[in-house]
């Protein structure tokens, strides 16, 4: 039975819950408003496609955009497949050793919450001295990959759990080979995961500048080949704001355009997903 | 050379169609244990060819893991372990080494919630005739007709083959399931309660698509509708759950069960007292 | 009529094709490979990165086929990459030191002179040398003390590791350790960001990047150091005693393109680059000599 006296602190939770609901809205509001206000003015097709010029003060960001996409492709193309093939081992092949499967997560767990830093430092010697990649779109994007796996693994593994058992039964009672029921229906079920996924990796993968700064590099070239060092939007955000006098107003349009990135990617990935989803 | 590899390489999958259905599946003294929990134990129970066994009883006394144990589905359970002796034919289906792909084309399993894959409704069925090295498009799309039309959905579906089959109602969704078992042309069907998840009219359609099925397939039903099994089965299990998990306390033809049960609890069982 | 298995299977292949164009993009941008006949690589300083990086894109613009990448990462690091063979040329925001002077060479391409900053509203006009020291270690810790307001002073020091820092602590012969800061910022911007936000605040920046926020509007001041106004015009002409030179620093006696390079970076042909930085251009001839008087 309820007390009255009970009424009170519930209501007084709520409050507290909504209040912090929305003071973090009104943040993140507040940043994308004033992103938006300095951005817009910046924001130009030149913009987009010239090269900058006065470090960075002048000119656009087309070589920067540029490279970032390399660098977020190599990104990509070594994690998802890497990350997708762990996720798959650990939800449906390392069922009967609970143990290590423990150990992995954790693991992973641990790594997830590693500063960027000590990824970039690793980049560093492991990628761009040991191997000689030198600074390179190809150092950056590895590292990167390095960083993102842990969140992507665990994300899609998520995604595989979340598939109904009813789809490996039915697919094992009509004696499917396991490979054929991975690629043909868990996989596309599993969906959902690997984008969240994605878009978390994505997302760490854009905002990313400690890690870069050391591999990728600090060039604002146009990259000719991933074996060129390029400068990610990010870096060109954090040089514009820290280390050039006057490169606040590119920043803020460079700032804008990461966002605008971030939300079209992400679009996409759910678009994609939706139509994998539907087995489509 | 075992008998079983001998059985294998003398007999083609086509061929064994006619023959198989004329052979009994034999379950004697089966138990099956989940580590120390014992799911039933010392089952002993024969389906006949060409006819409907409804295996009825409360529930957790064991009767979907015995159904889990004729299409070998129990290897997918780490510490399952069964006992005793199974056979179909000349075939033993507990022994270590048998082709299960090739048991589970021959044994097809309808379970109670719908599951059709999160494809098209077309590669629902293809994608299964695929895997067992049926890939020409012309025969796939014959064998996908005929299956379709055997549970009544062809007419349904045939305009939009290429939808995903999650988009279906849930009668459907079924009856598509009972297509994908259709169309590797099995010569057994195990359901799990078919109908418990559907409407009355969904139930009702499935229940009539499975009493076509006398005479053609041999099927095994398990149900917690008595009313259902009275309607459909020839002969009627009926399992209870004792101290050690569960037991077959009374096994024999529908219409004895329910007129002129032997057992004390099947008794009070089918005059709704129990259960 | 179209056959409804005809366009399943178009959907599988075009889901392929997007599959397969993450990684035929990648192997596209493989193979184009690294067109450059000639390379150098730069690492270091951030500081001086912006400035190298436009100093070296004329200098590409005007050598075609030459490629010169600037890297950043921080003075110690344009050391030890030079060092390590990694780059060609280091970049530090100070002169060598004397230990350092064995192992590298060192030429001054621009001066950043650091100046004290207030806020625009702050009444003091100028503190001496030992007012800083005493507000650094903690000893005075308000305004009154130095001829302010009745407000507590707000220490803001740089991050340990930059330069800036160093040659501030080195000319008021302070240890890191002592410092009692109550805000420490990174970079320049930030700096002055913190010190125009806070009326209270003192610290430290290159004059350069002040005097630039200062015609922009942010209401900030320069404080003279030792009775000497903070402008360019002191730190050009060597007057200025809190400055430091900007220096490529390289491990063999430059040949080549790296010898080239540097002459273009000390050169007249760069001096509105570097003025556009909001340096402090040098003389190539005076160059060299200077970086060991700063040293020492």
């Amino acid at each position: 039975m309820q007390t009255p006296s009970s009424k009170p602190g519930l209501d007084w939770a709520a409050i507290a819950i909504w209040t912090i609901a929305t003071l973090i809205t009104a943040t993140f509001c507040c940043i994308l408003l004033d992103i938006l206000w300095h951005g817009l003015g910046q924001l130009s097709w030149e913009f987009l496609t010239t090269a900058p010029a006065n470090a960075g003060r002048d000119g656009g960001i087309n070589s920067i955009l540029v490279s970032t996409g390399l660098i977020l492709l190599v990104c990509l193309s070594v994690s998802i497949p890497l990350g997708v093939g762990t996720a798959i081992f650990l939800a449906e092949f390392a069922r009967g050793n609970p143990q290590f499967s423990r150990w992995v997560r954790r693991s992973l767990d641990i790594l997830a919450g590693v500063p960027s830093i000590v990824f970039g430092l690793f980049g560093y010697a492991f990628f761009v001295q040991r191997l000689g990649l030198g600074f390179s779109i190809l150092s950056g994007g590895l590292t990167l990959a390095c960083m993102v796996l842990p969140i992507l693994i665990r994300a899609a593994e998520e995604g595989f759990r979340a598939v109904p058992d009813g789809y490996r039964l039915g697919a094992a009672s009509l004696g499917l080979s396991r490979w054929g029921t991975l690629q043909q229906v868990l996989l596309p079920s599993a969906m959902p995961g690997l984008v969240v996924g994605l878009v978390l990796g994505i997302g760490r993968a854009m905002a990313e500048t400690a890690a870069l700064i050391f591999t990728s590099g600090y060039v604002d070239r146009m990259p000719g080949s991933v074996w060129d060092s390029g400068r990610s939007l990010s870096i060109h955000i954090f040089d514009l704001s820290m280390n050039v006098p006057g490169g606040e107003q590119q920043a803020y349009g460079s700032a804008l355009v990461l966002i605008l990135l971030l939300i079209v990617i992400n679009s996409f990935a759910s678009w994609v997903a939706q139509r994998y989803q539907l087995g489509l | 050379m075992t008998a079983l590899d001998t059985y294998s390489q003398t007999e083609h999958p086509e061929a064994s169609h006619t023959q198989a259905v004329a052979e009994l599946i034999q379950a004697d003294s089966l138990s099956l244990h989940y580590g120390k929990t014992i799911a039933f134990s010392e089952v002993s129970l024969g389906l006949g060819a060409g006819e409907i066994t409804a295996i009825v009883g409360p529930s957790g006394c064991g009767k979907s893991s015995f159904l889990m144990c004729l299409n070998r589905l129990t290897d997918l359970v780490p510490e399952a372990e069964v006992t005793g002796r199974l056979s179909w034919g000349n075939w033993d289906l507990l022994h270590p080494k048998l082709d299960t792909t090739r048991l589970r084309r021959r044994v097809g399993m309808i379970l109670q919630k719908p599951n059709p894959f999160p494809l098209s409704i077309w590669k629902n069925l293809a994608f299964p005739l695929a895997e067992h090295g049926i890939k020409q498009r012309a025969e796939q799309q014959q064998r996908i007709e005929l299956a379709l039309q055997e549970v009544g959905l062809w007419d349904e579906v045939k305009d939009r083959l290429r939808s995903s089959a999650l988009q279906l109602s849930g009668g459907q969704q079924q009856r598509l399931c009972l297509a994908r078992a259709l169309v590797l042309q099995p010569e057994v069907l195990l359901m799990d309660e078919p109908c418990s998840a559907l409407d009355p009219i969904s139930s009702r359609r499935v229940e009539e698509l499975v009493l076509g099925m006398r005479g053609r397939y041999t099927v095994a039903i398990v149900t917690h509708n008595l009313a259902q099994a009275k309607r459909l089965a020839d002969q009627t299990a009926v399992f209870w759950t004792e101290t050690a998990g569960g037991k077959l306390i009374e096994l024999g033809a529908t219409t004895q069960i329910f007129e002129a049960p032997q057992h004390p609890l099947t008794q009070d069982y089918v005059r709704g007292l129990q259960g | 009529m179209t056959h409804p298995f005809q366009s399943l299977f178009l959907n599988s292949t075009r889901r392929n094709l997007l599959l397969g164009m993450g990684f035929s993009l990648l192997l596209t941008a493989c193979s184009s490979g690294s067109s450059a006949d000639q390379k150098l690589t730069l690492t270091g300083s951030s500081t001086v990165a912006p400035l190298i990086g436009e100093i070296a894109k004329r200098y590409e613009a005007e050598n075609p086929g030459i490629r010169i990448d600037v890297q950043t990462g921080g003075s110690s690091r344009g050391l030890a990459d030079a060092s390590q063979g990694l780059a060609d040329i280091g970049m530090i925001s100070r002169g060598l030191k004397a230990e350092e002077e064995g192992e590298f060479q060192g030429f001054v391409i621009a001066k950043d002179g650091i100046g004290l900053i207030v806020h625009g509203d702050n009444p003091v006009q100028a503190i001496s040398d030992q007012q800083v020291v005493d507000i650094y270690k903690g000893e005075v810790d308000a305004w009154q003390a130095v001829g302010g307001n009745n407000a507590p002073i707000t220490v803001v020091n740089k991050a340990e590791g930059r330069s800036t820092l160093e040659l501030f602590l080195k000319y008021f012969e302070l240890e890191n350790s002592e410092v009692q800061a109550d805000v420490v910022i990174g970079d320049n911007q930030q700096g002055i960001k913190t010190v125009a936000g806070n009326p209270n605040a003192l610290g430290y920046v290159s004059i350069g990047a002040a005097e630039y926020d200062i015609a922009q509007g942010s209401p900030i001041k320069l404080l003279p150091v030792d009775k000497i106004a903070a402008t360019t015009e002191t730190v050009q002409d060597g007057s200025f005693p809190l400055s430091r030179p900007l220096t490529l620093v390289v491990t063999e006696p430059p040949m080549g393109l790296t010898q080239d390079f540097i002459n273009f970076a000390q050169s007249e042909q760069v001096h509105d680059i570097v003025r556009a930085q909001n340096f402090v251009p040098v003389s190539s001839s005076l160059a060299q000599t200077q970086s060991e008087a700063t040293a020492n």
